[in-house]
């Protein structure tokens, strides 16, 4: 029973990769490790031994766990915060696509074939600067003389 | 919205700024026949013009006092709303524009979801030219008429004159145009142009074809397929 307790806030720091236990021989000496590291008044499994050989005043531990230690290393990256605040803002995958009855490329469903679009307004153009020219006569010669 | 139960699209702007915005959308539309915006200021301006065509088909005092409100400049536009719309649109029971989508004309901008505004039965009906180019690619492909394209080619011919030759002498123009070959142009038929060509070659025969699925046929009760629709479920 006392060993089991012993080893509950012994797989906090192993769980983390900082010792890990998974020798035998390891194991056997870690409890005995733990037992005289960790002080009378600290039976919180959370307690993590690497603190602990610093001798730190006890009045420091507290300010020691919960401000000094709580602080970023490094300043997150432009690229880091910018990946956070676009995440699911990603454009979505335009599926609704069908054929156009007119020339037979892929198109958006609901919405006119661009190329046909195209291809309709450059005839009207056209037609448009035709007129316009038979309206002038050729070369504005028709004003003139 | 936040603003409640809206009944008209504000369009970002005051009272004052969208009545002249709309005015200039309307008159843009009359001496163009068609014009491209963005949706919302499309379907907007369509009904203002709807009612304006109205007043010109009324073509009474009090109509033209009114049509001459909405024009900025009424001396350039009047004679048109009350000369060759108001006969194009005789018969025609409303319904005297249309709206559609197209790809966003600010393609590298904003990518707003844009429209064409047009007249009907005008000289800019792009539905009309759509469905002369779909006949033309119909009958270069063997497929023949699809029946949406007919229905469609109803449509644009019911209240417009001469509208099925009209349709014809674009179809024979827009058959000597040239395809342009992209990828899509040398890909397979839909199974849609495959069912849809089944269908024809049995109707030619006489004989009724029905869809049979390769997954077996649904069980109406439950609307599962009988076997094979779930290759997991065996
Ligand atoms: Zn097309």
């Amino acid at each position: 029973m006392a060993l089991c307790q012993l080893l509950s806030p012994l797989r906090v720091p192993a769980a983390a990769g900082s010792a890990t236990i998974t020798h035998p021989l390891q194991a056997a000496t870690a409890p005995q490790l733990l037992q005289q590291m960790i002080s009378p008044h600290l039976h919180t499994p959370v307690a993590i031994p690497f603190a602990l050989p610093l001798r730190v005043p006890s009045i420091l531990a507290g300010l020691w766990e919960s401000i000094l230690r709580a602080v970023p290393k490094k300043k997150t990256s432009h690229r880091k915060k910018r990946q956070r605040f676009l995440v699911g803002k990603a454009l979505q995958d335009v599926t609704a696509l069908n054929k156009c009855s007119a020339c037979g490329n892929v198109k958006r469903a609901h919405l006119l074939c661009p190329f046909c679009v195209q291809q309709i307004r450059g005839m009207w153009k056209s037609q448009a600067r035709k007129a316009l020219g038979r309206y002038w006569g050729t070369g504005g010669e028709g004003i003139t003389s | 919205m936040a603003g409640g139960d809206l009944k008209y699209r504000h369009l970002s702007r005051s009272s004052s700024h969208r009545q002249s915005l709309l005015r200039n959308l309307v008159t843009s539309l009359i001496t163009h026949e068609s014009i491209r915006t963005t949706w919302p200021k499309a379907k907007e301006a369509q009904p203002v013009v709807e009612k304006l065509i109205t007043l010109g088909k009324k073509n009474t005092n009090a109509s033209r006092n009114r049509a001459e409100q909405i024009f900025f400049q009424p001396w350039d536009h009047l004679p048109k709303l009350f000369g060759e719309l108001r006969k194009r649109y005789m018969d025609r029971p409303g319904g005297y524009t249309r709206v559609l989508r197209i790809e966003p004309i600010n393609r590298n901008n904003d990518q707003a979801p844009s429209a064409i505004l047009e007249l009907v039965d005008g000289p800019r009906d792009m539905r009309f030219a759509m469905t002369a180019k779909s006949i033309a690619h119909e009958r270069s492909t063997g497929i023949g008429l699809r029946d949406i394209t007919a229905r469609n080619v109803a449509k644009v011919t019911r209240y417009r004159k001469n509208g099925t030759r009209e349709l014809e002498a674009l179809v024979r123009t827009m058959r000597k145009w040239k395809p342009r070959l992209t990828e899509a142009w040398r890909m397979k038929e839909t199974w849609e142009e495959v069912d849809e060509k089944k269908r024809r070659e049995a109707e030619r025969k006489g004989e009724v074809w029905v869809k049979k699925h390769s997954h077996g046929e649904r069980d109406p009760n439950t609307g599962r397929r009988k076997g094979g629709d779930d290759p997991f479920e065996k």
